[in-house]
């Protein structure tokens, strides 16, 4: 039987999945790179205190600050949820929350520390101690929107 | 500094304790007066958000003074189980301490001692760096009531005060009046450098914003410009995002000051560079006092955290990152500290004071630190309480217990408890600890 031609499934042009590729691709949007800061905010600070596993604390660990302006251009609204994912590939999905107005610039994006950003910092410290915990490169992909 | 101190009971169960010390950030302001009632502290005058709710939100907690396994257990048998765990690991790490007073620390850095381990603090996730960088460069310093007296210049670096510590200017740096500066602020100026234009920036008087991990290459354009170096204005806004002409502006308010400060924080040392962007905000500094005075201070985050660095200093001769595998101190940033002998698969058994690195560590580091027996000490429970073999609920030092911290300048500051609390001090179960490693290794002295 072994005529030494590769044997296969039988490839054929389907119109109506060439449609779908073509619509899901249309609607599908690359993942891009942000520039991931994590700092203190005051709620994180005083969610410490009060209690970690309190709501304030974990809605405030748990929320990503967005740039009005990749908010927009993304489509993006408050409450909906993106996938961060790391340059050591650790990825996690958060609930976006739009910044004040010239708190952030485009391409940079912000939240408080705690169990996400954490999540999203490589094991290595380059000699330091200190994994890199701010200036973080970052792919974003929208989720989830409302 | 204190001023007075009284304890004062009134009728009806109430207490005022004045001039009590807030531990929760490095600022450590020692002016707070609690009212306190039926164990609880109802009311923290002169405290900062982040102090109110630290004061406030620790009463006595209603779970067992120890857990084995996330069952409650007798102290004895929690002594027993965690120098056994201790003095069986062959690479035994002891982490934290920043939020313990310095007689607790003492006791962790001998434990460490007796068992040939690995002593590390949160200093090495937070200015680690910087300590490295002192080290390489040293450090032109001064106390906040320098800051207070004499700083007509105040910068602030990768720091968010208004957040993190937001006693700060009214306290230390912007709005006292002090001994050389009658009006206050009205005799400073105040410059904040960030990537992000945070809460801080209404405090001050000029906002730099410069490109994300560009910091490096902003503070050496500030030290060519106080060397007089001709820099070509393209490359210094393409590799700072900031136009030369604000750099020099901010070079010549610097060389005008009569006593400048840099208060520098973990935008320099989280961020890619690291040590190297902090040695270059330390050379700046040293630099600017071939002209005017000049000063820089790290802004330190938890409360005794400067005394960790101190006391591990004092008993090892190094800050954070000591090994005595070998019986004597060895440094290493990098090998010995606890991001990497978590996450480089190293440690075999741990001791966490007051800290949570199930929570704040990178996966690989708390993956590892789930698969070892570990003893924890916390006040509150956390994720990293729920996950030990060991689990001791700590009295809350500050509140419930005396003893000294440093406040982030090095200066020592003593503790005035506010009301007892039936868990058991860190001290007292690190002593506890000690005393039974010392038995299992037969040492008698």
């Amino acid at each position: 039987m072994n005529s030494g031609m590769a044997s296969g499934p039988t490839l054929r042009y389907d119109l109506v999945t060439d449609f779908r590729i073509r619509y899901r691709m249309s609607n599908y949007r690359m993942a891009e790179t942000f520039i991931l800061i994590p700092g203190r905010t005051s709620d994180q600070g005083c969610g410490i205190s009060e209690g970690k596993f309190l709501e304030k604390y974990q809605r405030e660990i748990n929320t990503l600050m967005v740039a009005v302006g990749d908010m927009s251009r993304l489509g993006l609204a408050d409450g909906d949820f993106v996938r961060l994912t790391s340059e050591e590939g650790q990825s996690v999905e958060v609930a976006v929350s739009t910044a004040k107005k010239d708190e952030l610039p485009n391409g940079m994006l912000f939240i408080a520390y705690g169990d996400i950003s954490s999540r999203l910092m490589g094991g290595d410290t380059h000699g330091s101690g200190m994994p890199t915990s701010k200036g973080m490169d970052v792919q974003l992909e929208v989720v989830s929107q409302g | 500094m204190v001023s007075s101190t009284e304890t004062v009971a009134v009728p009806g169960a109430l207490k005022i304790v004045t001039d009590a010390t807030c531990t929760f950030c490095g600022c450590v302001c020692d002016d707070i007066d609690l009212t306190v009632q039926d164990n609880h502290i109802t009311e923290a005058k002169r405290a900062c958000v982040l102090g109110k709710a630290w004061f406030l939100s620790h009463s006595i907690e209603d779970r067992p003074s120890c857990l084995i396994d996330g069952k409650p257990a007798t102290l004895e048998a929690g002594y027993d189980r965690a120098a056994q765990i201790l003095t069986n690991g062959k690479y035994p790490i002891v982490y934290g301490l920043s939020d313990s007073p310095c007689e607790a620390q003492r006791v962790a850095v001998s434990i460490v001692d007796w068992i040939n381990g690995t002593i590390d603090t949160t200093t090495s996730v937070c200015h680690g760096p910087s300590g490295m960088a002192f080290q390489g460069v040293g450090e032109v310093t001064c106390s906040l009531g320098e800051v207070a007296n004499r700083g007509d210049l105040i910068i602030f670096w990768g720091s968010n005060p208004a957040e993190s510590h937001p006693r700060h200017f009214t306290r230390y740096s912007l709005m006292p009046k002090g001994m050389f500066l009658p009006n206050g602020r009205k005799d400073r100026t105040c410059v904040l450098i960030d990537v992000r234009k945070t809460k801080s920036a209404k405090a001050a008087d000029q906002f730099i914003q410069i490109k994300p991990r560009a910091d490096f290459e902003a503070l050496w354009a500030l030290r060519a410009l106080a060397k007089g170096v001709e820099l070509d204005p393209e490359a210094v806004l393409r590799d700072t995002g900031v136009e030369l002409s604000v750099w020099q502006g901010l070079m010549d308010k610097m060389k005008a000051a009569k006593f400048g400060v840099i208060f520098f924080g973990m935008g320099l040392t989280m961020t890619r560079g690291k040590h190297a962007n902090t040695e270059a905000l330390l050379a700046l500094t040293r630099d600017l006092n071939a002209f005017t005075r000049f000063a820089a201070k790290a802004n330190r985050g938890h409360g005794n955290v400067s005394g960790a660095d101190n006391v591990v200093s004092w008993r090892t001769g190094y800050p954070f990152g000591v090994n005595h595998s070998r019986g004597y101190p060895r440094f290493n940033p990098g090998e010995y500290t606890t991001s990497d002998t978590l996450a480089n698969g190293e440690a075999d058994s741990a001791m966490t004071i007051a800290c949570d690195p199930m929570a704040n560590f990178s996966q690989p580091a708390r993956e590892h630190l789930a698969k070892i027996p570990f003893i924890a000490l916390d006040a509150k429970e956390t994720p990293t309480t729920r996950a030990a073999a060991v689990a001791f609920t700590v009295a809350t030092y500050g509140i419930n217990t005396g003893g000294t911290v440093y406040r982030m300048d090095d200066v020592p500051i003593p503790l005035r408890p506010a009301f007892d609390s039936p868990h058991p001090s860190d001290f007292e179960v690190l002593t506890q600890i000690e005393k039974r490693v010392k038995l299992i290794k037969g040492i008698t002295s």
